[in-house]
């Protein structure tokens, strides 16, 4: 690398990568969800339901750890009520045998306002319910199984390639990140270009190295800043996950996120997509004088259409949207990665892929490193579209 | 002492003359080109420019400039505002090309080679730094792009600070400075690597008088460490005592190019009488003054003072006789014209011309 490239690289990247205030903010998310975690833990601790019952419990069946307790009782109403009134109860559950040709029961519920655990107790008298209907048509406990069972679908892959929503779910996450890391670099480059001519550093810096070196140190650095603070992002998603695991509230991580076999590719189709808008920001970021009434602003949201399609192609990932998605540098970075996810992807599309991506990122940032070296030196009147083209095409002297 | 030997070539580019210039075949060239004349001579020229012109839409920047840059010499390039003289230093040192003309640089062995950035030193005209960033930290970040390794960087920014005396802000960000003291730190950014070739756009603004001072004694240190200087500023008492050579332009074309002594001497030039009458002079007078030969322009201080701008072959006291005979004077004092009269003509003379 160009010793000029690596050192403004190595400034842009400390001036926009902060690792204090990152730990700071990992460090805060983490206590955030240690205190939720608690706060949840604790509320539910203390979520006690005593209801008081009057008349037979009979089929009426709570599952062994929950918050409700049924205590029968032979206090009149008027006594009950008082204790509910006092909050010595939550409730009082009058359950009435119905007159009829099938037993039923009438249940009433008295408490102070609405109960925020009827849900709770709701299924267990559906379940009552229709034990006692079941009952009553004389059924046996194999015909009662055989009529609750709900039908088994047992599916072969051919490819032993199944997908679950949980993957669906990690290949939606990756998109996101993603869009992420373009987001971040949208407004490092922002910030990093246009903020500086506005700064009049431009010159300085122009005169000791040359335009191309100025933008791809910057390409390197501000790249590596989006994808270091998405990082501790993700960093703070997965202890998040530990704390819910130790929470008790742990879920097996999806298969889709321990394919180690795709990393190589991933982060090839990651960074490459990164770059290649990022050229893209850094050209347009270069024409803009003032973000807060130039009419260019607007453009620098273009990445984030192909970036956020694949999204509705996700149901279908072999679908001819998201392969054609995958093939087109730009779109290729979120599309590919869910198809080698959650799809099945061809190794000549993968190929295909690639290289296109390679010469897209090729191509841009020739293009964007002469649009920046004509667009940083201007000032007042922004270039209009054919001013754009001529530089494009121009090469630098 | 050998009698020089003249001899007639036909060239058709700047380049070939500073090559024969540079293999030592002549000593010097007479260049006449649309009838003006450059001399060019292989004394220790830094860099040649010649015939440099640039156009921007349809606006002639800068038109058909020739001029060498003597190694060692402090430069300076004025000119009214639009001169032209931003673009002409952007051409310079390879930030914008020109669109006819070409620069030829050379080393200290008097070899042609191509324009190195990292011995150029530029202090912008529109300038500014990193404001969010630390004094100490910019400075290596600047010194490190002119080619300075990490250690010899950090070494130099602390010996700038030390000679700017704002050591004491190594650690402070930017914004947190004074404008004069974000000055210094400005230049310190151009001059921290020892470049070869120093340009100064406009150094002293901004400056109070103090720090202006010490600006001209930098400049100098600069210079004296045998560095050269290009110039840009319009505190033209200042640039007096510090220019070798001056360029004058405006309206993109060089009008006045030599030492400040010559540039005296050149009908911009010339002398000022600096004269007080007894009584205030009438309008004849003045007119009558106005139409006598050697006159270049009359000044009214106030109604009874005038400053009578001279040639400089014209007789002091062959004046102060005619002056006398206009009027009974109380004080009389000459002095050689200054370059901010001479600046002004220009721009007077640039404006007319529109």
């Amino acid at each position: 690398m160009n010793r000029n490239v690596f050192t403004v690289a190595k400034w842009e990247f400390r001036r926009y990568f902060k690792l204090r205030d990152q730990l700071v903010g990992v460090a805060s998310l983490l206590i955030g969800a240690a205190i939720g975690f608690g706060a949840v833990k604790f509320a539910q601790s203390s979520n006690r339901v005593d209801l008081a019952v009057i008349g037979s419990v009979g089929d009426l069946e709570l599952p062994p750890n929950s918050d409700i307790h049924l205590v029968p009782t032979t206090e009149s109403l008027e006594e009950l009520r008082a204790k509910v009134d006092a909050k010595k109860l939550d409730g009082v559950l009058t359950l009435r045998e119905t007159d009829g040709t099938e037993p039923n029961y009438q249940v009433e519920l008295l408490v102070r306002n609405q109960p925020s655990w009827l849900s709770k107790l709701q299924p267990c008298l559906d379940k009552a319910k229709s034990k006692r209907a079941i009952q009553n048509a004389k059924l046996t406990s194999d015909q009662l199984e055989q009529i609750l069972t709900p039908q088994q679908v047992t599916i072969t892959s051919t490819t032993n390639h199944l997908v679950s929503n949980p993957d669906r779910l990690v290949a939606i996450g990756m998109m996101s990140a993603m869009v992420l890391v373009s987001f971040l670099g949208l407004s490092f480059f922002m910030t990093g270009i246009t903020g500086e001519k506005q700064q009049r550093i431009t010159e300085q810096i122009v005169s000791a190295i040359s335009p191309q070196a100025w933008i791809d140190g910057k390409l390197i650095g501000l790249t590596a800043a989006s994808f270091a603070s998405t990082s501790s992002i993700l960093f703070t998603g997965l202890a998040t996950y530990g704390i819910a695991w130790l929470a008790g509230y742990g879920f097996a991580l999806p298969g889709s996120m321990t394919r180690w076999d795709l990393l190589p590719v991933l982060v090839v189709l990651f960074v490459g997509g990164a770059i290649f808008w990022n050229c893209f920001y850094a050209a347009i970021s270069s024409i803009i004088n003032d973000p807060n009434t130039s009419a260019r602003s607007g453009l620098l949201f273009i990445p984030m259409l192909p970036l956020s399609a694949s999204f509705f192609a996700i149901p279908q990932p072999d679908g001819l949207a998201m392969r054609m998605l995958s093939l087109v540098p730009g779109a290729s970075s979120t599309a590919m990665p869910i198809r080698l996810l959650i799809g099945e992807v061809a190794w000549w599309e993968l190929a295909v892929c690639l290289i296109s991506l390679f010469l897209g990122v090729a191509l841009l940032r020739l293009v964007a490193g002469r649009i920046f070296a004509a667009g940083i030196m201007l000032y007042g009147k922004e270039p209009n579209w054919s001013d754009l083209l001529r530089w494009a095409f121009s090469p630098q002297k | 002492m050998t009698r020089p030997e003249f001899s007639r070539i036909l060239l058709r580019k700047h380049k070939c003359a500073t090559s024969k210039l540079a293999s030592g075949e002549f000593h010097a060239f007479l260049i006449v080109t649309r009838g003006r004349f450059h001399f060019m001579a292989n004394d220790d020229v830094l860099v040649s420019a010649h015939e440099i012109g640039k156009s921007f839409l349809s606006v002639r920047a800068v038109d058909s400039i020739s001029f060498q840059v003597q190694r060692g010499h402090i430069f300076s390039l004025l000119g009214p505002n639009g001169a032209g003289k931003s673009t002409l230093v952007r051409m310079l040192i390879g930030m914008l090309p020109p669109d006819q003309g070409s620069f030829i640089w050379k080393n200290r062995q008097g070899q042609i080679e191509p324009l190195n950035r990292s011995q150029i030193g530029y202090l912008p005209e529109d300038r500014g730094l990193y404001k969010d960033q630390k004094v100490g930290g910019t400075l290596e970040y600047f010194g490190a792009l002119r080619g300075l390794s990490p250690q010899a960087a950090r070494q130099a920014a602390a010996t700038w600070m030390s000679r700017l005396e704002i050591e004491q802000y190594a650690n402070s960000k930017l914004e947190t400075l004074s404008k004069g003291n974000q000055q210094k730190v400005q230049i310190a950014t151009a001059v921290l690597h020892r470049p070869d070739f120093v340009v100064l756009d406009e150094p002293f603004s901004g400056l109070d008088p103090i720090n202006q001072e010490l600006m001209l004694d930098l400049i100098r240190q600069i210079r004296d460490a045998g560095a050269t200087v290009l110039l840009s500023a319009h505190q033209l008492n200042l640039v007096e005592r510090l220019a070798d050579h001056v360029l004058l332009v405006a309206q993109g074309r060089e009008v006045l190019s030599g030492s400040v002594d010559e540039i005296r001497r050149s009908p911009f030039g010339g002398k000022s009488l600096h004269v007080e009458f007894e009584q205030t002079l009438n309008s004849e007078s003045l007119s009558s003054l106005r139409r006598m030969e050697g006159v270049q322009e009359i000044v009214e201080v106030h109604p009874k003072a005038i400053t009578l701008h001279i040639h400089s072959d014209q007789n002091q006291t062959e004046w102060l006789n005619k002056l006398d005979a206009m009027g009974k004077i109380r004080s009389f004092h000459s002095d050689a014209t200054s370059l901010h009269d001479i600046y002004l003509r220009v721009g007077r003379k640039a404006k007319g011309a529109i």
